[in-house]
């Protein structure tokens, strides 16, 4: 299952130290990472492996997305990884690059929909089932 | 895989692959575990079928978060775009 995971790829015009920040620091993230069109969003977070973040976007209507999970893997300005748990995904996780691209910084981000288990499971279960398609021509 | 076509019984997957029971139940138990395969119980008879709502969903989320973190990226982009103007 290679396709169980979203990678959207930017380049950012603004050097990988501050565009990693932006991913980061609460007061810079509120400026971008709300959803609906003029929504707006809450963000809390211990940036340190283990801590957690809760970002709670709010839309026009005032209805509230709230998203959680824990920083897995910090590696400024290169890298971060965090779980990420929504109403509509849980126990997913997401991989954030920071390369640098010029003076700009591409960032590529990769969100995982499987778990680790899940995605053994499925591993196993379509070799198998690859494995009964041969069988059927030989 | 036979599934696909129709559901099919643990015995009758078995002739077609020509596997024993055992071997069978032990294959689909992966499948059923991945959540791709699920099984029903009718008296003795178990019958088994392919489970597209484990591989819709999938779908949906990927389609879902492609659309969302592009939005977060166009929102970033502006941040950046602003605070270069600003500078």
């Amino acid at each position: 299952m290679s396709e169980s995971k979203v990678v959207v790829k930017r380049v950012i015009k603004a050097s990988p130290e501050d565009v990693f920040e932006a991913f980061t620091n609460p007061e810079i993230m509120t400026k971008w990472f709300y959803g609906m069109e003029d929504g707006s969003v809450e963000v809390l977070n211990t940036l340190e492996v283990g801590g957690a973040y809760i970002l709670n976007m709010i839309s026009t209507d005032g209805k509230e997305y709230r998203h959680t999970g824990e920083y897995k893997v910090i590696v400024p300005p290169e890298k971060l990884v965090f779980t990420w748990n929504s109403d509509h995904a849980q126990d997913t996780v997401v991989t954030v690059h920071f390369r640098p691209a010029g003076e700009h910084t591409e960032v590529t981000i990769e969100h995982e929909f499987l778990t680790d288990e899940e995605r053994e499971n499925h591993r196993r279960g379509w070799t198998m089932c690859l494995g009964n398609l041969e069988k059927l021509f030989v | 895989m036979q599934l696909v076509e129709k559901d099919l019984t643990v015995n009758e997957l078995a002739e077609k692959y020509e596997m024993t029971l055992q071997g069978v139940s032990k294959h689909l138990g992966v499948l059923v575990k991945s959540g791709l395969v699920s099984q029903s119980k009718e008296g003795r008879k178990k019958t088994c079928r392919v489970n597209y709502r484990q591989l819709d969903r999938i779908v949906e989320l990927i389609e879902k978060y492609r659309k969302f973190w592009e939005a977060r990226l166009d929102n970033l982009e502006d941040y950046f775009d602003n605070r270069n103007k600003g500078e």
